[in-house]
């Protein structure tokens, strides 16, 4: 670090001000968002199924339902049980308050995550929020529910675990550092990415948790590998089973069989090469590359390209911070910038190759959260190094950071825009609950399950929605721009 | 470089990059204040008629007017702005699924108690049939036999 840039961290003003502003500013982001997240009504294609087997199953068939399939998620289902319960009748407001309080947790643990003390650092807090609730792989994590978003629960787990890592080393760290992991492991497959952090963590010089906790968890992921071997075979769910996208379209799980049964390997090859790119620069979406498309077609919506240039701006300010950075780790120096961004590549690399099976913007949502972390430090980084550069090229790069500012801003007001979207959308889905039944052979005369199903249809068509088509008018001129 | 100048160019480069969430921070406090005083500010949902609910491909809230009592069988207002036409017009709710073209609309109607006598799907089918909607043509002719 150079003598300039030292005098610029130091008059930007190290205060607990600076901390407790990111914080209230991360506070309403999250409540912002959480306020539109419990009026989305629970969902009935994923939320209402998953809700019939934990009212009629045992604790024990409950968690024994939870491994079959290539998936062994125990946990999971006894949550969305233990939450049942817990609701005792109110469970559309039970299962949106856990919803809306996940949010609040991640933005305050995203916050907590970066270290906030001076003004240059709080400068990048609501661009790293802008990133993280704008993203298209945290998108599905507000905006879907089964009735508990597992995606955002292992988010959360994973910034935990982050922050764990952190600090003094301390026995109760050591044991919420195992429960945590073995939890994540057990809730669903991405769950290991707990453990890659506090592996990277410790290894990147963060001693919070112990070397002992970490062979602990290395000794939970060895049962757990070896009980996926012998409750399921070692079976992964196979090309049949789901849509992925492939290219330009949606392949049909037939179309998957037809194409790569023989040989799943390419498939599976492009699915973790899509993962990471659509991280890093939100293209291929879903497997799918849907601007390119559109750039093809003649069709470009101007949000698409404003947000696929925020991400492309912030993965170059990563790459320049890994760059000015390398030298430093080469000799295994690691600040807390340095940490965050490593994490972020771990994550990144390994939350890829876990989804191999298929592809999904949300199954890379954790991956999503450490990249908007990576991002806020980056950026950070260089607002610091400005004390180095000639006054054209500050100037220069005060309009850049304007442009990217108000890029993250639209998206984050776009992220209002498309809840009250997904509402409309949930509320509607409700009203084809006979088809829905009929065509998943589910049997609504089960004199239970028809009063569940009638009490969170009622629910769901009593939250009355406004319609996308007065949301766009109410966006005005700027319309464009958020759609 | 002086202190001052170095001062200068992290604020203004700080600033260039937080002042455009001022928007979204002041949107969010808004829908906060609101959430706590009940005043809904980002959730206005105006008041529908049967036929308009249908007109903005609003299930949710079809579904609801006719549970409250409202008839699937009469005619209803739409207003201007909500209608493809642009004119102000009175539709039935069937007659208001068939001008957006949408079978699933016409099939939640019909489940959910909108009749017609033989002249009337004579009339939609015909309307159908001059706004391209070949399956609302399919599905009310077969429905008739």
């Amino acid at each position: 670090m150079s003598v300039a840039t030292a005098t610029a961290r130091q008059l930007s003003g190290v205060s607990a001000r600076w901390t407790v502003l990111a914080y209230v500013s991360a506070i309403i982001v999250a409540l912002g968002l959480a306020y539109f997240v419990v009026r989305i009504p629970v969902q009935r294609s994923d939320g209402l199924a998953n809700l019939f087997q934990v009212q009629e199953g045992s604790w024990y068939e409950v968690a024994k339902g939870g491994i079959a399939s290539g998936y062994m998620r125990p946990a999971l289902w006894l949550q969305i049980k233990l939450a049942f319960h817990l609701a005792d009748g109110n469970y559309t407001t039970v299962f949106r308050a856990i919803h809306a309080a996940q949010i609040v947790a991640c933005a305050l643990l995203f916050v907590g995550a970066l270290r906030v003390r001076d003004r240059a650092a709080f400068c990048t807090v609501p661009f790293g929020l802008a990133l993280l609730f704008g993203s298209h792989t945290f998108d599905g994590t507000i905006r879907e529910a089964y009735p508990i978003n597992t995606y955002l629960t292992i988010v959360v787990a994973s910034l935990a675990a982050f922050t764990l890592s952190q600090g003094r080393p301390a026995r109760w760290r050591d044991v919420a550092a195992v429960a945590l992991f073995v939890l994540a492991l057990l809730t669903v497959e991405t769950g290991v990415l707990v453990g890659v952090v506090f592996a990277i963590m410790w290894a990147a010089g963060a001693r919070g948790v112990s070397r002992q906790a970490l062979l602990w968890s290395a000794a939970a992921l060895a049962v757990y590998g070896l009980a996926r071997v012998l409750l399921l075979g070692g079976a992964t769910p196979g090309l049949s089973e789901r849509v992925s996208g492939f290219g330009f379209r949606v392949l049909e799980p037939q179309e998957l069989q037809a194409r790569f049964g023989a040989f799943p390997y390419l498939f599976y090859l492009y699915n973790v090469t899509s993962q990471v790119l659509t991280v890093l620069l939100s293209e291929p979406s879903g497997g799918i590359f849907a601007l390119t498309a559109s750039v093809l077609a003649g069709e470009v919506r101007p949000a698409h390209v404003i947000y696929t240039a925020t991400v492309l701006a912030s993965t170059m300010l990563i790459v320049a911070f890994v760059v000015s950075r390398r030298a430093a780790w080469r000799r295994s120096e690691f600040s807390h910038e340095d940490r965050i961004v490593l994490v972020f590549l771990g994550v990144l690399l390994t939350n890829a190759c876990v989804s191999f099976p298929y592809t999904k913007d949300v199954i890379m949502s954790p991956a999503g959260v450490f990249y908007a972390l990576a991002a806020s430090v980056a950026i950070g980084h260089q607002l610091y190094r400005l004390a180095d550069l000639p006054r054209m090229a500050v100037m220069r790069a005060v309009v850049v950071l304007a442009l990217l500012g108000s890029a993250a801003a639209i998206r984050l007001m776009a992220v209002h825009y498309q809840m009250r979207a997904a509402s409309f959308v949930t509320r509607n889905d409700w009203t084809e609950l006979d088809a829905w039944a009929r065509n998943n052979h589910i049997d609504l005369t089960v004199a239970e399950r028809a009063a569940l199903a009638r009490q969170l249809f009622n629910d769901a068509i009593n939250r009355r929605t406004p319609a996308p088509r007065f949301t766009e008018r109410e966006a005005g001129p700027f319309r464009r721009l958020l759609f | 470089m002086s202190e001052r100048l170095l001062h200068r160019s992290s604020l203004a480069a700080s600033l260039a990059l937080a002042a455009p969430f001022v928007v979204p921070l002041s949107l969010s406090l808004y829908v906060l204040v609101g959430w706590v005083s009940g005043g809904n500010p980002f959730w206005t949902v105006p008041d529908l008629t049967l036929s308009e609910a249908t007109m903005v491909r609003d299930a949710g809230e079809a579904v609801r007017l006719i549970r409250a009592g409202h008839d699937p069988n009469r005619a209803w207002p739409v207003r201007a702005d909500l209608s493809d036409s642009g004119q102000p017009e009175v539709l039935t709710p069937l007659e208001a699924a068939v001008q957006i073209r949408r079978l699933e609309f016409v099939q939640l109607l019909v489940r959910e108690g909108a009749r017609m006598t033989a002249a009337e799907r004579s009339t939609l089918v015909d309307r159908a049939r001059r706004l391209g909607a070949g399956d609302i043509t399919d599905y009310l002719q077969a429905a008739a036999q």
